[in-house]
């Protein structure tokens, strides 16, 4: 219970200062915040049994890495505001993310009905490896099979958003190369 | 073997490469992108661990170690020279944002 407690803290803090990293205002902040990252997945190193690997992630990114950064930072003058908008930009690598991961789940289930052998290689893997998804997620592909309508719509949800976008940035361009 | 099942860790190395692409697509500062190239090499180097912890049971092959060494080694040399470039350009256009590089085009 006391490892399972740990691990989770572990990923959470992972992935919270790889977001800081991208979020965070000031870049002294963001190099903070990828001090902490570093850290952190040397910690995971060591719960993989590579100690090695963790004193050289300690070494090289929490040392070395972040000096140069922030030898960078001091030599070069802050600039605000830094970023502006990214919010919606941010929602959408979500949204899109999220779209690709249930289209991924679908394919890989049907694949007697669809052509494309990548579900074999990781059916492959995973025997090899003696590893099952298990109950829950055979459920949840049965059940986005059943409504596999749904994952057509996502589909095309996700194509027109990217014909969107691409449409967008052409016109940023355009109207760039005007001024 | 640890508690956690390992596709949520195999997750989150995807993830942390997903959010280095993030910053290298979206943000403009140039110290920032660094560090989003740095953070996709570290979560392809945790990813390349886990799969190996994955696919052997509980270790992790001494083959994979020494080429995460390797890559680790990498990734300070890409750093100092990024940071070199970052520099330079400092110098030479007085800003870290990465549009203003756009003056570079013929």
């Amino acid at each position: 219970m006391f490892d399972l407690i740990i691990e989770i803290g572990l990923i959470i803090g992972i992935l919270a200062s790889a977001v800081y990293v991208a979020e965070a205002k000031p870049i002294s902040r963001a190099i903070g915040g990828f001090i902490l990252f570093s850290v952190l997945v040397a910690i995971l190193y060591l719960y993989l049994n590579c100690p090695y690997l963790a004193g050289s992630q300690i070494a090289i990114y929490t040392g070395a890495v972040a000096g140069l950064m922030l030898l960078g930072m001091s030599i070069t003058k802050p600039e605000y505001p830094e970023e502006e908008g990214t919010n919606k930009v941010l929602l959408g690598f979500i949204i899109a993310g999220a779209l690709i991961f249930v289209s991924f789940i679908v394919v890989y289930y049907s694949s007697p009905y669809a052509p494309g052998i990548t579900s074999e290689v990781i059916s492959e893997v995973l025997a090899r490896a003696q590893i099952g998804f298990g109950e829950l997620e055979k459920f949840l592909a049965n059940y986005l099979w059943n409504y596999r309508g749904f994952d057509v719509i996502f589909q095309a949800v996700m194509v027109i958003a990217i014909a969107a976008g691409l449409s967008h940035f052409f016109k940023e361009e355009r109207e760039a190369r005007k001024r | 073997m640890t508690a956690l099942p390992m596709e949520i860790y195999f997750a989150v190395g995807l993830s942390i490469l997903a959010i280095g692409l993030y910053i290298l697509s979206v943000k403009r500062n140039i110290l920032r992108i660094v560090l989003g190239i740095e953070l996709m090499i570290t979560g392809a180097n945790m990813t390349f661990v886990i799969v190996s912890y994955w696919l052997t049971g509980g270790s992790v092959d001494p083959l994979i170690r020494s080429i995460i060494i390797v890559s680790m080694g990498l990734a300070s040399i890409v750093a100092a020279l990024s940071i070199s470039f970052v520099i330079l350009v400092y110098k030479v256009f007085g800003t870290r944002d990465i549009r203003k590089l756009r003056e570079l085009k013929g």
